[in-house]
């Protein structure tokens, strides 16, 4: 196997570090992100994360690496995704009204919807790419290549949504040197992305 | 970033950048911390936990677990589900019961009071856990633990 294809999860499988401890400063922000996508509350999606930490706590120290079988593709996600629809189900039935709902609105949120569909449990991999951007951002942002009136510009144009010919006023740069910056940030972005996706899934 | 497209780089060179920003949910680190040393104390001692179990570590340092029937009462008497020698316990302290999968705490009206997650409880008002959920009963720490296959 070539050593610089393994991800963190067969290399967790491998070593007796407390692997969780990665997974969770890696993790928590996109954990929390992905399951407030799906529509639950703040503190439901900290349960989430809670008890997503908890089976991978249970399941590393046993977890045998063997890529014919390929059991394991989209672990953290699947085991996030399900976690989700457990915490949802128990407020389902616990009856419970979230303090931040104001009175006579509608809770249906795309955890709603999601239930009444047959593959209610499959995980939504577009909304976990989404919310490992967070991460990806923070890993630009600490990438000492990258100057920090870029990301600022980027930040404003791409993120913030203002207009180009504002930003490149505001940071003295004509604005072709502005789309020139965005294209070169979101590749950076996408690769980032696709690094995280990588450490927390193994590959066909 | 990567100009080859097969590298990745070690998860502790991502965890180093990445940190533990503001936001973080207060306090759950710190506990997940505590989970995850009972977790492998019990591995350790080649315990096994399916299904619900409250596990707990004495003062001697010994950890313990206990499976949950649908309702378990936890205190120093000898009478209780999970007794435990711990003299700043009730004799009956705190109740955990199960209904249609939602499982929850209750004090027993102890002497001193049971703790979720560090927040006191109010007696005769239960409150819903979730797994990795801590409660702290006398000077004992439990750990409320649902294990479920994933695969």
């Amino acid at each position: 196997m070539d050593p610089t294809r393994t991800s963190l999860i067969e290399r967790v499988g491998l070593s007796e570090n407390p692997a969780w401890e990665e997974f969770y400063a890696i993790y928590w922000a996109p954990i929390i992100r992905y399951a407030r996508k799906l529509g639950l509350q703040e503190s439901e999606a900290h349960d989430v994360l809670q008890e997503t930490m908890v089976a991978l706590m249970g399941i590393l120290p046993k977890f045998k690496y063997d890529r014919r079988k390929g059991r394991f593709r989209n672990f953290l996600l699947t085991i996030v995704h399900r976690k989700c629809l457990a915490v949802h189900r128990r407020v389902k039935r616990k009856g419970e009204v979230p303090i931040d709902v104001p009175v006579g609105e509608s809770r249906l949120a795309p955890i709603d919807r999601l239930v009444e569909q047959a593959d209610a449990s499959e995980p939504d991999e577009s909304a976990w790419q989404e919310a490992l951007m967070l991460v990806a951002m923070k890993r630009l942002e600490a990438d000492p290549r990258i100057k920090s009136e870029s990301l600022a510009a980027f930040r404003a144009y791409v993120i913030e949504g203002q207009a180009a010919s504002a930003v490149a006023q505001a940071f003295g740069i004509k604005q072709n040197a502005l789309y020139q910056i965005r294209n070169r940030l979101i590749k950076k972005l996408q690769d980032e992305v696709a690094v995280l996706m990588r450490q927390s899934q193994l590959e066909d | 970033m990567q100009e080859n497209e097969n590298w990745i780089p070690e998860a502790e060179a991502i965890a180093a950048t990445v940190g533990h920003p503001p936001g973080t949910p207060p306090g759950l680190y710190d506990r997940l911390k505590y989970v995850a040393e009972v977790l492998q104390a019990l591995g350790e001692d080649g315990a096994t936990i399916e299904g619900a179990c409250l596990a707990y570590r004495q003062a001697d340092r010994t950890v313990h677990v206990a499976a949950l029937a649908a309702e378990t009462i936890v205190g120093r008497s000898e009478d209780a589900a999970i007794p435990v020698e711990d003299s700043r316990l009730s004799r009956q302290h705190f109740r955990l019961r199960t209904l249609e999968g939602l499982w929850e705490v209750e004090d027993l009206s102890s002497t001193n009071g049971t703790r979720v997650n560090g927040e006191s409880m109010i007696v005769e008002q239960p409150r819903s856990l979730c797994s990795g959920d801590l409660i702290e009963a006398g000077s004992t720490v439990f750990v409320f633990i649902v294990s479920a296959p994933i695969s």
